[in-house]
């Protein structure tokens, strides 16, 4: 069941209105620049016929340009440069709309998304990597028609989902872990609230207590110990693996988590991990959004990079790190020993792999290191 | 977050409306509903809807901005107007079924409640678009400082206020998010009444333990800085009278007379 986004672009806003809205504030700064030109030559004009009349009046104060010829005054060069100047506050005005960013992103981030295509094909393990704001969790909410594409489409399955019916049906078979998820517990038993899922696809008691069961069990929490207490006696690592194997409970197909370890210790964190990767590894397709690009390269078959909303990067975790350098300008690192070999690469040592870990990164080091001495001794 | 028009929302400017002082904006508009609530006619609520279309202009928000800012509460106009069709009897019947009757009666007085609730939630929110949920809080407190003298904790209300409008955009939404997650897991609003039941407070149950988190996190913030109530604080920004709060209370006294006169109008 490949999910395939289609030419996807995505707006909070109305993009009719906002575009009305942009025409309208450029039209005046256009009106704004227009008059200031205008005012320019017209001082020009002045300056020019300045010296000759030989006024005796002060000169205007400020950046304001002339305004009444009877009383402008003969200082002809600063008459013109005031002049000129507001005509290129004006220009640099009109520029900064269009160019830089208002906070964070650009001003025609109206689009929290913009032409997102690709496929997320079966049993992959697909990395979603961006800086915060970039519409990594607005994308992965259009996987299972939460929301919805305002050009473009999704399909899951060949199923459009804007259909609302088919996205409906196909809730239960894709899975998606927000971040956070343990602020969603509510129910007053650990059973309850993972049988929420279950229960809502319309499955009879004994197969939801059979879901329950492989649930709790996959996420490695002793069901008879913990069913019947309520979720929020647990600890915070316990209670992220309850609102987890909710969603296991659906026994989805496609697996999605939005950040699925932030917030955790380090040991809570890598058994998390371990967790997510056994689950792939029984056959379960992967989305991870993570920020960490150690748990990416470590984990995805491939990796989607966003930037303010575009698709910057789509690729393996080795051709995405090779670009330490562009990574870094949209604000984002590559794993710590990826950036190493990266840098000893550059620096003239012969690394044959394109990706590293901390392992696989020490053996070759080890081994070059093995070369260059027998090479000297020889 | 994506939802920008939402009541309570602070809507950013310089204009004279936001930048009147925000106690004499508070008791304005209150003034404002009680001239709302004085208008006994259509021509008494025409005054105060040209009026309150006005003050919108000069604070600069789009009268659409303002009508989707108040589109959440617009229930509570559309529950007030069938309570006023149904209850309200007299006149011409126009339907009649078991114990449900409408009549023209019910249907009048349900118009111009409508009218007039739209109307004081539009004044309401002129407050909230254009003034801070800070400078608020410090005109409730100041406004309440009189009563301090018979034990009435004014600052502790102005800040019990001030904190509830500030996390009224981030319950809603966490509300979303929520929302979004069981709706993933299946939920939904539609079928059984139980399973609404179940929707619901699932919903509600996150919203509630996240009020609580939310609230001790907070309170170890202020501790940890030095917070100790009311006593002894002094201002960044004292509070200033000027004239344009002389000219707000001007239009006001016009609007009372106008609304007034206009109540002794055959309409």
């Amino acid at each position: 069941m490949p999910i395939v986004f289609d030419q996807v672009s995505f707006t909070y806003e109305d993009p009719d209105r906002a575009e009305k809205q942009r025409r309208r504030e450029k039209r005046r700064l256009r009106a704004a620049q227009r008059a200031a030109r205008k005012a320019a030559t017209q001082g020009q004009a002045e300056a020019g016929a300045g010296p000759a009349s030989d006024a005796t009046a002060a000169a205007p104060i400020g950046g304001c340009a002339p305004s009444n010829p009877g009383s402008v005054p003969a200082p002809s060069d600063p008459g013109v440069s005031s002049a000129s100047s507001t005509a290129d506050a004006a220009f640099s005005l009109l520029e900064d709309v269009e160019e830089k960013p208002a906070w964070g992103t650009a001003p025609d981030a109206v689009w929290a998304l913009r032409g997102i295509d690709f496929t997320l094909e079966d049993g992959e393990f697909f990395g979603i990597a961006g800086h915060t704001g970039s519409g990594k969790s607005t994308l992965i909410q259009h996987m299972n028609g939460l929301v919805h594409p305002t050009c473009g489409r999704v399909l899951v399955g060949g199923q459009d989902l804007a259909d609302k019916k088919a996205a409906q049906a196909l809730r239960g078979r894709i899975g998606i872990v927000f971040q956070y998820p343990e602020y969603q517990l509510f129910a007053a038993t650990v059973y309850d609230d993972v049988a929420f899922g279950p229960r809502n696809l319309g499955l009879d008691a004994p197969e939801v207590d059979r879901r329950v069961r492989r649930a709790l069990e996959s996420v490695r929490l002793d069901f008879d110990a913990l069913q019947a207490k309520s979720p929020f006696e647990l600890s915070g690592g316990q209670q992220r693996r309850v609102a987890f194997a909710g969603v296991l409970a659906m026994n989805p197909e496609v697996l999605v988590l939005d950040e699925p370890v932030a917030g955790l210790d380090p040991q809570a964190r890598t058994e998390f991990l371990q967790l997510i990767a056994e689950l792939h590894a029984q056959g379960i397709t992967v989305v991870m959004v993570s920020h960490s690009m150690d748990d990416l390269a470590l984990l995805c078959d491939r990796i989607l990079v966003l930037k303010e909303g575009e698709q910057f990067a789509l690729g393996t975790p080795a051709e995405v790190f090779a670009h330490a350098e562009e990574l870094r300008a949209i604000g984002l690192g590559v794993p710590a020993a990826q950036k190493l070999a990266n840098d000893l690469r550059n620096a003239g040592f012969a690394l044959p792999a394109a990706l590293y870990d901390a392992d696989t990164l020490a053996d070759d080091l080890a081994a070059l290191y093995q070369a260059h001495q027998e090479g000297s001794h020889a | 977050m994506p939802d920008k028009a939402m009541f309570g929302r602070f809507w950013p400017g310089t204009s004279p409306v936001h930048r009147m002082d925000p106690r004499a904006k508070l008791l304005l508009s209150l003034a404002l509903m009680v001239a709302t609530f004085c208008a006994q006619n259509y021509g008494g609520l025409a005054v105060c809807a040209a009026f309150v279309v006005g003050f919108y202009a000069v604070a600069g928000i789009p009268l659409g901005q303002a009508l989707r800012s108040i589109g959440p509460l617009l229930f509570i106009v559309v529950v007030t107007a069938l309570l006023n069709v149904f209850f309200v009897q007299g006149g011409t019947v126009y339907f009649q079924w078991w114990v449900f009757c409408i009549s023209e009666a019910g249907v009048a007085s349900a118009a111009f409640v409508a009218c007039r609730l739209l109307l004081l939630l539009l004044g309401v929110s002129l407050l909230t678009l254009t003034t801070t949920a800070l400078d608020i809080t410090d005109a409730f407190e100041y406004l309440l400082k009189p009563f301090a003298r018979i034990g009435l904790p004014a600052h502790e209300l102005a800040m019990m206020m001030g904190i509830a409008l500030r996390f009224l955009p981030q319950f809603a939404f966490e509300l979303t998010t929520v929302y979004r997650a069981q709706i993933s897991r299946g939920a939904t609003f539609t079928g059984s009444l139980k399973g609404r039941a179940r929707m619901l407070s699932s919903m509600m149950v996150p919203l509630f333990t996240s009020a609580f988190r939310h609230a001790e996190t907070l309170s170890a913030a202020m501790e940890a800085r030095c917070y100790h109530g009311g006593s002894g604080r002094t201002r960044l920004r004292p509070l200033a009278y000027s004239r344009r709060d002389m000219g707000g209370v001007a239009v006001m006294a016009a609007l009372f007379a106008l609304v007034v006169a206009t109540n002794f109008l055959p309409l």
